[in-house]
């Protein structure tokens, strides 16, 4: 009956506005019905006195066979308006004298009835006999209209009065009242509104009834207390997982570090025609890059990770991009092919991260396409937006999976996991951090087999007429100036893998496993350079850089830091304590190189690399 | 309804004499009442309803109580010239009930002492001398009804009037209080007139 009314107040309100209603109709019905049986009883006695008074009033008249005062007493009744008609008869039942109301028809009955009176339906007769002082004299009639219409117009005013006070009594009395009832109720409502929009779980429903409400309050609040500690634990855990992630990476990345240098450094002396070195250093970038991949997706859950914008135009992405999974498109036999419409685009980004994605992208499509597929890259951009579009001829996806593929962890087939490799973190960091950039990025595919298309759309921040940065570091160039420098590090692999490849690229160098031994150093030898790990044990990196500038050991020595944790917080805090440059393990040969080349610049000449 | 007077009289004569008769008596009375009442001659009529009257009127006066002590204290009317009214009286009387109140009727001679009455009807064989007649009956509280006209100057209290066939009657109202009576208001209502002046 009330379900459609939304407010649990009003429903208990309307309860009690119709039990009332109910009530007082009940009331009023057996009220009228009493009162019309008492007002026709009263009416009817009334008027039975009334018949008397005119009998007693005629009796003499008939005693003494007087008509005309006969007829006089009846015309009394006049003031009765009720009463139609009235006549007298003699003892022996004729007419003696009558009364009609004007304009009533003057019909009296013949026969003169017993001693009583009747209604038929609203006429009313009555008979009553004359007593005198010598007994019965004659019989007095009498007719009259019962109105009932009447007494009910008097009577229902002042009921319908009552009925609607009392309705607005109990209403009122309801509204007051029903708090006790709904407060409860409202309230857990309330909270659980509160608990749905700020997921706060720590909320409670205060208890001051001791009904079932307080008991549904009490369940609520215990119910609450579970939730908040399913999810303490559940949040807890997550960031144990997220902690242990970034630890597993940060630990599996330690050895590649030494083990790349010493591949590099193999290779420059002289052993470029070892394939077993290829394969070493391919490995490594690869799983170099697993890992990024997977620090990075634990930087964007704990919301760590930072973009570093700068401008450039759509063309400088491409180089990156293609190294990087050149040989792994051409290993498949695929055909490579870019389409650039607007090469010259100037594009406001994390260049590496968008090399991250699009190269991402690329691996995918290589590894989800069968030999001897075509992959093509298609740069576009319309209203504003710049669009990336990877499209291969592999696969494909069905359309139920499209959504699921970008969720971390997922692949599409477990069982060709094994031959196609990988975390199943590529779309899903992708994804992510086009989502930073305040991009999107989309899959379609016209199902299994049909091949799929990967779209990157990223906003075009930069105005128009930006000078485009000019072209990244031409870092292929190693030092002719002999340096000396040294190399500080606990993990006894990492300082001599890089002390070799410093060598190897021309330079001196020692090493010191811990930081008061490479203080030790400095002081017995002078350095151009050194490069220092942070997290050391006795005395750390940033503690050694600091001393070094605040000594007179300081000969302007370039201080380069090598860190693990490569935040903005990590650089700026190296760039506190007295570091020149900061860099983040693992460290790529040329990387080194860019490092040292103000130490290199103040010592001589500078010439290029050999291609690694 | 007939309009013949004499008819109406007798069926009114039939209502007061059959009013306060039993049942059965009743009963047999209704049938006889209209045929007797053809026979009448209008003057039998006239006398037999006067005879009612003289009779009814004690139910509208109120006597002083050393006259009256109860209402069950036999009522005496005294009839004075007028046998024939007095033997009317008593046929009627006798068809009253059994526990009706006691009536006596005495026959009152002219300038004699006057016995113990309530009532005394003097006849109309008594006019030429009524006003030493009326006199004496008023040193006691006695209803005194007479048939003759200009009786009420005389001091009589009720004086019986025929006009139309009708038997009718006036009260002398100041007359009757004189004599210590009360005379009912209901019936002053149907009297044809009443005398309020003191003759």
């Amino acid at each position: 009956m009330f379900r459609d009314v939304s407010s649990i107040r009003l429903k208990v309100m309307l309860i009690v506005l119709v039990t009332s209603l109910a009530a007082l109709l009940f009331a009023s019905v057996v009220l009228v019905a009493y009162d019309v049986r008492t007002h026709r009883e009263s009416w009817a006695r009334d008027l039975t006195i009334q018949a008397e008074v005119v009998g007693r009033t005629s009796a003499p008249a008939l005693v003494f066979l007087d008509t005309l005062t006969a007829h006089q007493s009846l015309a009394a009744l006049a003031i009765r308006p009720e009463v139609q008609a009235a006549a007298v008869y003699t003892a022996d039942g004729h007419l003696f004298a009558t009364y009609a109301k004007s304009n009533k028809p003057r019909d009296f009955p013949t026969q003169v009835g017993a001693n009583g009176h009747r209604f038929d339906l609203n006429r009313f007769t009555l008979f009553r006999e004359i007593d005198d002082t010598d007994g019965r004299v004659g019989t007095v009639y009498l007719a009259a209209q019962y109105d009932l219409n009447d007494r009910l117009a008097n009577y229902l005013p002042v009921l319908a009065i009552i009925v609607l006070g009392s309705l607005a009594v109990a209403l009122g009395m309801s509204y007051a009242l029903q708090s006790s009832l709904t407060r409860p109720i409202l309230a857990i409502a309330d909270v659980a509104q509160q608990v749905r929009a700020r997921r706060d779980f720590s909320l409670r429903v205060a208890r001051d009834t001791n009904d079932e409400t307080g008991q549904l309050v009490d369940a609520f609040n215990a119910m609450m207390a579970e939730v908040a500690e399913a999810q303490a634990s559940l949040l807890d855990s997550n960031r144990r997982k997220d902690e242990f992630l970034a630890t597993l990476a940060h630990e599996l990345r330690s050895p590649l570090g030494p083990i790349r240098n010493a591949a590099y450094a193999l290779r420059l002396e002289g052993e470029e025609e070892s394939r077993g070195l290829e394969i070493i250093d391919r490995q490594v970038r690869h799983m170099a890059r697993l890992i990024e991949d997977l620090m990075d997706l634990s930087r964007i859950s704990r919301d760590v990770l930072e973009l570093r914008y700068s401008d450039f135009p759509v063309r400088d992405l491409m180089p990156d991009i293609l190294e990087g999974a050149r040989y792994e498109a051409e290993e498949a036999g695929h055909t490579l092919e870019v389409e650039i419409e607007n090469p010259d685009l100037p594009l406001s980004a994390d260049r590496a991260r968008i090399v991250q994605v699009i190269g991402n992208l690329l691996n995918n499509a290589i590894k989800y396409t069968p030999r001897g597929g075509t992959i093509t890259i298609r740069v576009a951009s319309q209203d504003a937006k710049l669009t990336v579009e990877v499209e291969d001829d592999g696969i494909g996806i069905p359309p139920d999976k499209l959504e699921q593929i970008f969720e971390p962890f997922s692949q599409l087939d477990r069982s060709l996991e094994k031959t196609r490799g990988g975390l199943g973190l590529g779309l899903a960091l992708a994804q992510r951090l086009v989502a930073l950039h305040g991009g999107t990025l989309t899959a379609c595919s016209e199902g299994l087999g049909k091949g799929s298309t990967f779209r990157v759309t990223l906003p075009i921040v930069s105005e128009e007429g930006t000078e485009p940065a000019p072209a990244l570091s031409p870092a292929r160039e190693v030092a002719s100036a002999k340096l000396r420098i040294l190399v500080a590090d606990d993990s006894v692999d990492g300082a001599e893998s890089l002390a070799r490849l410093l060598i190897v690229l021309g330079h001196d160098a020692d090493v010191a496993f811990d930081g008061q031994q490479a203080l030790d150093l400095m002081g017995e030898h002078s350095y151009d350079a050194a490069i220092l790990d942070i997290g050391m044990p006795h005395v750390n990196g940033y503690e050694v850089a600091r001393r070094v500038r605040e000594s007179e050991l300081d000969h302007r020595m370039l201080l380069v830091a090598l860190t693990g944790w490569g935040q903005e917080s990590d650089k700026q805090r190296a760039l506190d304590a007295g570091f020149d440059r900061h860099l983040t393990k693992p460290v790529a040969p040329e990387q080194l190189v860019e490092a040292l080349r103000p130490a290199v610049l103040g010592a001589g000449g500078v010439t290029a690399l050999p291609p690694a | 309804m007939r309009t013949h007077p004499g008819l109406r009289l007798a069926r009114a004569l039939g209502l007061v004499a059959l009013a306060a008769a039993p049942v059965a008596a009743r009963m047999a009375a209704l049938g006889v009442a209209p045929a007797a009442a053809e026979e009448m001659s209008g003057e039998d009529l006239e006398r037999q309803i006067k005879a009612a009257y003289l009779y009814k009127f004690s139910g509208y006066v109120e006597w002083p109580h050393a006259a009256m002590a109860t209402d069950r204290t036999p009522l005496v009317i005294g009839v004075m010239g007028d046998e024939a009214l007095a033997e009317d009286l008593e046929n009627l009387l006798r068809q009253r009930a059994e526990d009706a109140r006691p009536v006596s009727v005495v026959r009152v001679k002219a300038f004699e002492p006057l016995p113990t009455l309530h009532v005394l009807f003097i006849g109309r064989s008594e006019s030429d001398h009524l006003a030493p007649l009326i006199r004496a009956a008023r040193e006691r509280p006695i209803l005194v009804v007479t048939d003759t006209e200009g009786a009420l100057a005389l001091g009589s209290m009720i004086n019986f009037d025929v006009t139309g066939g009708r038997v009718r009657f006036d009260v002398g109202l100041a007359s009757a209080q004189k004599s210590g009576l009360i005379m009912s208001s209901r019936l002053l209502a149907v009297a044809q007139m009443v005398e309020k002046r003191s003759p």
